[in-house]
């Protein structure tokens, strides 16, 4: 009986340090937002409360201009990686052509060699090719960040469907482009969307290579943030977080089940 | 190319290598074409870089006033955010220099005029076609070899909150037996992270380099003066236990954030932020400014310039002088919290007081962008 | 069948060329630059590099790496880079197993909602969750205030330091550790668990021989991932960290903005890739031998 006791408030107290621990710096920030000055230690609360964060926000043009190049970006490049990775997630579920795992595993290196070193190294290739500054340029570098979800995910959301309905419907007549289009496309679109979603995140939250492709010409939100963050009052930075995060957690709320339901976590177990 | 001063200028790392790069792509043969300008246009094309305040300032105050004042003239803003375009910009005045074709701007405002002017692209800046000009600092004029006039000026200081120290230090010696009587009371940032921690460094280190030697430097022998530095470093290194939370901040705004919340009592930060973070309540009013002396903070200043083939080079004097006259340079200050560049006497009651401490600076230039490079390298890594 | 396969490998060619051109060329061409070939498109970068070292032909001079790696701050960075990777990692996956055992075997609504919580991060740019967490630990920030009002009259200031850095590096990194696992967990079958709590096995009993053992893969995936993220991270160490010491993709950004240094920054980038490559190893194997487990073949 006591170890149950015991269990359960060591249960609660872990809940709460880590509901803290993920929350607390999301909020704390929220407040600073809301205050002329942040408040100070040992206080909670800031002494004055003001909107002049947001009125500074709201007038700065580049600020605007960050917040709609973002809104560019972010969707021609998720529908690029969708043209591009989509198909080849199919034929990683389908065909076991020679060469598939090596292949199947070189999308890892996007990840291995720090991203830094890569866009230092990639700015000297794009001066070659007269792509600083440019749109495709910012559009390739932030693709580059979409291929493991958008090929990964997808696969393993395809390899899901269960072969013998596709099977079955061409038996019935259909062709296969019609097998495609009424069963595997449906079956497997909660993966896809999930997909799209952490690809438009990854693209939404790409600063490093964005900044040394695109600037000066293209500024992003991430990018303006890391400016914010040395050279505003902290309100400022705060204001410009909140609408920030404001499409990610709409986009959250949306796949939410989907994510938890391991579309992400199949698609990086490759097989 | 002289890294342009000023926090609103953001000249971040990455951006300025970036720029570099095209520059030299860009500016590759640049020929030295004749002077074709002289045009008797009235309608001036005008380019401005920087925050939009300074937009603001030019949109709303000068613009009109000068139209006002001269009938007939128009000028058209083309404004671009912290000098997001200014590497088109420059790439465009450079085709159009070098084939004396009509450039797209009349008029550019901000740092780039110092690039054009080391490249001989823009018209003479001389007394008898801007009379002004003879108002304006000498170290101001000189980095615009006779080709750009500086308009407003910023430098670093430093800040002290009054609440908690009521004598401030005079000198650099002074400041620096400051910190060591009041451990945790002081920050910088790193050099490379903003401008004001750069020269606090830079100030630090010019203490043993010998006048001559700093003139060398200037010149572009970038190497000259390093080996002065040793004793600077070493002393840079002896602050470190001293400093706040025994590191350094990170950005201009890092050092600002610790005096507003009072975590700190004094640092080195920018006239022209710092007085905007008081207007707008971020930095409480206790905060004073005040110059150290022996050797100085540095700073510069923010320019006009006029590409040698504009057809409204008449025009481009005309607003030079307006720009000069103290309505102009009061407007200025009180706007942008930028040093005016002539003599605060001309100027009202209200904008003395406003730079009470640090009125009439000495602009004392900072290093060339090479030798700062080698200068956030060796504090980097014999100071940090 | 051989249809087949050309199908599938036309449609695999544009992913393929864009990570030939675009990620592989770039880090022949970094590991070419470390070695002093400045030529080729690295020229671009050679053009405003200071303290370069240029091969003299042949494979190439190790120069630039003597001048790296006998610099001790360097050293000190790098040690600080392993050390915060690895104690993030071991902090992600307990905590990230603890929420999925939670979530698997409570399965309340509660439970649930926690589990949602824990991968709200995945969706929080980085960039806004580095600065919110260099807010929250810092001078006034609420982690402070709390534990004064806890009793702690001058508890430490975390941002800044080397713990901030490893504290933002855990929070970035837990939502895809919990998805990993707790995706393992769910698929370990229900009648398996209540068998062995029926034949009278403790908690402990039931984790320690069935949970873990069955999801030791999913397990490697979360560690492999989480470490190589962590060991090329910037924007996490560069907003909460300290100016010295602090992690290599600082470091990094140090050599080619700061200093115009490239080509160090270049050799930094293949020190980084040799350790995360060790890694990648482990993953690469791990996932071999569950293809094999689960009968794939190719």
């Amino acid at each position: 009986m006591t170890t149950q006791i015991v269990r359960r408030a060591l249960t609660a107290l872990f809940v709460l340090l880590l509901a803290v621990f993920i929350l607390g710096p999301l909020l704390w920030l929220a407040l600073q937002a809301f205050s002329q000055r942040p408040s100070q230690f040992p206080a909670f609360w800031p002494k004055s409360w003001s909107l002049v964060w947001w009125h500074t926000v709201f007038h700065d043009p580049v600020l605007a201009q960050a917040i709609k190049a973002s809104f560019i970006f972010a969707p021609v490049v998720t529908l690029v990686s969708a043209a591009i990775c989509l198909p080849a997630a199919y034929a990683f579920s389908r065909f076991l052509f020679p060469g598939r795992r090596l292949f199947l595993v070189s999308i890892f290196a996007v990840n291995a060699f720090p991203k830094f070193g890569l866009y230092v190294a990639l700015a000297g290739l794009f001066y070659a090719l007269n792509l600083i500054p440019s749109f495709t340029g910012v559009v390739i570098v932030q693709l580059l960040g979409t291929i493991v979800f958008m090929t990964w995910i997808p696969s393993a959301a395809f390899a899901a469907v269960p072969r013998s309905l596709e099977e079955a419907a061409r038996d019935a007549g259909a062709g296969p482009l019609r097998v495609f289009a009424r069963i595997t496309l449906p079956l497997a679109a909660p993966g896809i969307l999930v997909a799209l979603i952490l690809s438009f995140l990854a693209s939404f939250d790409e600063a490093q290579g964005t900044f040394l492709v695109g600037v000066p010409t293209y500024v992003t939100m991430p990018t303006e943030m890391y400016n914010l963050v040395g050279s505003y009052p902290p309100g400022t930075a705060a204001v410009f977080s909140i609408l920030l995060a404001i499409p990610s957690m709409v986009l959250l709320l949306l796949v939410r089940k989907h994510v938890m339901g391991g579309y992400l976590a199949e698609g990086f177990q490759l097989r | 190319m002289r890294s342009v001063p000023g926090w609103g200028s953001r000249a971040r790392g990455v951006a300025v290598v970036g720029v570099a790069l095209l520059a030299s792509v860009a500016v590759t043969a640049c020929g030295a074409a004749k002077s074709g300008g002289g045009g008797g246009s009235k309608a001036i094309q005008m380019y401005i870089s920087g925050d939009t305040n300074v937009r603001d300032l030019w949109a709303n105050q000068i613009v009109p006033g000068f139209v006002k004042a001269n009938k007939g003239y128009s000028v058209h803003i083309t404004f671009s955010a912290h000098g997001a375009n200014d590497t088109q910009t420059l790439a465009g005045i450079a085709v159009a220099v070098r084939g004396k074709k009509k450039p797209a701007f009349d008029l550019v405002e901000g740092g780039i005029p110092l690039t054009m002017a080391q490249n001989k692209w823009s018209l003479p800046v001389t007394t008898d076609k801007v009379p002004g000009l003879a108002q304006v600092p000498a170290e101001l004029r000189a980095p615009a070899l006779g080709q750009a006039v500086a308009y407003r000026g910023t430098t670093v200081v430093l800040a002290y909150n009054s609440k908690f120290v009521s004598s401030a230090p005079k000198t650099l010696p002074e400041l620096i037996s400051w910190i060591k009587a009041h451990p945790g009371k002081f920050a910088y940032n790193t050099p490379d992270s903003g401008g004001s921690g750069g020269s606090f460094v830079e100030t630090v280190l010019d203490q043993y380099v010998p006048e001559s030697v700093r003139t060398k430097m200037d010149g572009g022998d970038y190497t000259a003066g390093e080996r002065y530095w040793t004793k600077g470093l070493a002393e840079l290194k002896s602050l470190k236990p001293f400093m706040y939370q025994k590191t350094y901040t990170s950005g201009n705004q890092g050092t600002l954030d610790l005096l507003g919340q009072e975590h700190i009592y004094m640092a080195p930060v920018w006239v022209d932020q710092t007085l905007t973070g008081i207007g707008n309540g971020s930095i409480p009013k206790t905060v004073k400014l005040t110059q150290v002396s022996s050797p100085s903070f540095t700073g510069g200043g923010s320019y006009l310039g006029a590409p040698k083939t504009t057809a409204a080079a008449d025009a481009d004097y005309k607003l030079m002088n307006y720009v000069l006259t103290p309505t102009v340079q009061a407007t200025i200050a009180k706007v942008l919290s930028g040093f005016p560049v002539i003599s605060f006497a001309k100027l009202p009651a209200a904008i003395q007081a406003k730079f009470s401490g640090v009125a009439n600076p000495k602009f004392r230039l900072g290093y060339q962008s090479m030798i700062t490079s080698d200068m956030n390298q060796k504090w980097q890594h014999q100071v940090a | 069948m051989r249809r087949a396969n050309a199908l599938g490998l036309a449609m695999i060619a544009l992913p393929m060329l864009v990570i030939t051109v675009f990620i592989g060329l770039p880090i022949v061409l970094a590991v070419a630059f470390s070695l002093g070939h400045t030529g080729g498109p690295n020229s671009n970068l050679s053009a405003i590099a200071q303290h370069e070292h240029k091969s003299n032909g042949g494979l190439g001079t190790t120069a630039a790496y003597h001048e790296v790696l006998s610099d001790h701050q360097n050293i000190r960075d790098l040690i600080v880079t392993i050390v915060v990777t690895l104690i993030s990692v071991i902090a992600v996956l307990v905590a990230s197993w603890a929420v999925a055992l939670y979530l698997r075997l409570s399965g309340s609504r509660l439970a649930k909602t926690f589990a949602a919580l824990s991968v709200v991060p995945l969706f929080i740019p980085v960039v806004i969750a580095s600065y919110a967490i260099r807010q929250f630990y810092n001078g006034d920030g609420f982690f402070r205030g709390l534990a004064h009002h806890a009793g702690w009259s001058n508890p430490p200031i975390l941002s800044s330091t080397t713990a901030g850095i490893t504290l933002g590096e855990i929070w970035v990194s837990i939502p895809f550790a919990v998805l990993m696992i707790s995706s393992g967990l769910a698929a370990v079958p229900d009648a398996l668990i209540e068998a062995a709590r029926d034949a009278g096995a403790s908690l402990a009993r039931t984790v320690r021989t069935i949970l873990v053992p069955m999801c030791a893969i999913p397990t490697v995936i979360a560690v492999t991932f989480t470490a190589i993220g962590i060991l090329g991270s910037f924007t996490v160490p560069y907003l909460t960290g300290p100016a010295s010491p602090n992690m290599l993709g600082v470091t990094m950004q140090h050599y080619f903005s700061a200093f115009a240094e490239p080509q160090q920054a270049e050799v930094l980038a293949v020190v980084v890739f040799v350790i995360a490559s060790l890694a990648a190893v482990w993953y690469v194997r791990a996932n071999a031998t569950a293809a094999r487990r689960s009968g794939a073949t190719s």
